[in-house]
């Protein structure tokens, strides 16, 4: 049964989601091709008289243009992910869950298929949004004969003989998809205690969205002193190369932190869709 | 006796209006094979006690049971909800609500609800968005009536169907449902329905007044159910 929950809501989503990462996909390539284009005439411009730099102004003009709405495109990708996935739980408490709640699937098999589906969209348009990127850098290394990716690559390598780069790099992927997972877990639970005011559920929704973030933000700083207080004896004691490490335990203890509000998340809204279902 | 549905002192209110019961202490016993109509005025709780039923809504107090169990994904599995109003996701084609219904109930029949489908005229490529609310009625109560559950809870059936549809849609409820299920079913157009009834319950303010089988009503009262509705709820003559 899970199996088709996640099949339907992948399908369900994927309806509106592949449409703007194709339209985007579309849009760099365009930009990529227009820049290109841009630079080949660019360089035949130098020899030739006014009409060559007229072409090449408009040619500049909309590969600008591109460039913007590519940038423009890298923001509206992760933020319409997220407010489709948003919606979509928002509704499986309003009229929606007349129909997916009369389903034989329990209230952790619906959050798990949303929480799965969100965090491969998600995935999807962060690689997007850093896909975006890497397609200038390379069409920038492509035009400067290799100049940027070498001097990229250089700057990798003599930052990772200071540094531990490959334990940071896992770290930030784990860290990411569980920030990502908190989160949704965390618009779930607002929209599960909205439901709890029905005349008003978006606004209520919303402020507990709020209240939510405020409360874990004083308890995030409050370990956070408290914890650098504690430990500040050692700290002030660390050589440079095992100081090299502190970011790196601070990430993971970020990601503990992370899981634990995960876990926290999904209890309460699995609470409240257990007992306290009300789809009025 | 074999009991489908039960209310033992069911109470339900909302949070913050504890003084307002939706429910009030309802006790009832639906067995297989009877046809019941809920009836009341707007108001009464007619879809709350549906919506308990079918699992939507947890009780304030005292419990409701479908075959013995508390409504969870056990009891959605034997029972056909039909909600008052058109919940499908509308950016669907027919064809892929057939595919919602064949995936998740195990007791559908496909080929079932493709002839009524049929019947109403309404294609595998039609767009749900497309459809007017009367449409996405039948197509609701098509796939409901495709299934062969324990219990079915049908808030509204008719409510938005012309009367030429009315007759065909009550014709498929009664060809539909089998002996060893129990059928629950919502309207105020007691008067297209009476005939199909073998129970009326009467609700207002939350509490059952009235309740027994059609007939006995009929002969105690010596009227219609569709009158006795008029009779028992009639608004103020003062107005």
């Amino acid at each position: 049964m899970f199996g088709k929950l996640l099949k339907h809501e992948c399908k369900a989503t994927g309806r509106v989601l592949c449409p703007v990462y194709a339209g985007f996909v579309v849009l760099v390539l365009a930009a990529c091709g227009m820049l290109r284009l841009t630079a080949h005439f660019g360089t035949v411009a130098t020899e030739g008289p006014v009409t060559t730099l007229h072409a090449n102004t408009w040619m500049s003009v909309l590969s600008g243009l591109l460039c913007i709405a590519v940038v423009l495109g890298m923001m509206a990708v992760v933020i319409v992910t997220e407010i489709v996935l948003i919606v979509r739980f928002y509704r499986l408490l309003g009229d929606d869950g007349y129909f997916w709640f009369s389903l034989p699937v329990t209230p952790a098999q619906h959050m798990a298929a949303k929480l799965l589906v969100a965090l491969l969209w998600s995935v999807v348009s962060v690689v997007l949004f850093i896909g975006g990127m890497l397609a200038f850098v390379l069409l920038a290394d492509d035009i400067s004969d290799g100049a940027v990716v070498a001097e990229l690559w250089d700057a990798l390598r003599t930052f990772s003989v200071q540094w531990p780069v490959f334990g940071f790099v896992v770290l930030f992927i784990i860290g990411v998809l569980v920030s990502i997972t908190a989160g949704t877990l965390q618009v779930q639970l607002a929209c599960a205690l909205g439901m709890r005011w029905p005349q008003s559920r978006l606004g209520a929704s919303i402020g507990m969205y709020v209240v939510i973030s405020i409360v874990v933000q004083v308890l995030a700083s409050a370990g956070t002193i408290a914890g650098g207080a504690l430990m500040l004896p050692q700290i002030t004691q660390l050589t440079a190369t095992q100081a090299v490490y502190l970011p790196l335990i601070s990430m993971a203890c970020m990601s503990v932190w992370y899981l634990v509000l995960c876990v926290v998340y999904f209890a309460a809204t699995h609470w409240l869709l257990t007992k306290h279902l009300n789809l009025v | 006796m074999n009991e489908i549905l039960a209310c033992r002192g069911l109470t339900k209110y909302y949070d913050g209006m504890r003084e307002k019961h939706v429910l009030d202490g309802v006790d009832i016993s639906i067995p297989a094979g009877r046809i019941v109509g809920l009836l009341g005025p707007n108001g009464s709780g007619k879809t709350t006690l549906i919506k308990l039923a079918a699992g939507l809504l947890a009780p304030s107090d005292g419990a409701v049971l479908v075959c013995g169990m508390v409504p969870g994904p056990a009891t959605r599995a034997l029972t056909a909800y039909l909600p008052d109003k058109p919940v499908l996701p509308r950016n669907l084609r027919v064809r892929d609500a057939l595919e919602l219904y064949r995936d998740f109930f195990a007791d559908f029949h496909e080929e079932k609800a493709t002839a009524m489908l049929a019947d109403l005229s309404i294609n595998p490529t039609d767009k749900l968005s497309a459809m007017s609310k009367g449409t996405l009625e039948k197509l609701h109560l098509a796939l409901t009536m495709s299934r062969s559950a324990k219990l079915y809870l049908l808030d509204e059936p008719i409510g938005g169907v012309d009367p030429a549809a009315r007759d065909y849609i009550l014709s498929t409820i009664i060809r539909n449902y089998a002996e060893d299920a129990a059928l629950v079913l919502s309207t105020h157009l007691i008067g297209d329905i009476e005939n199909v009834l073998d129970d009326a319950l009467f609700l207002q303010n939350g509490r059952v007044v009235l309740a027994g089988s059609v007939d006995a009503l009929r002969e105690e009262h010596g009227k219609s159910v569709d009158a006795l509705f008029r009779e028992v709820f009639q608004c103020s003559a003062n107005y």
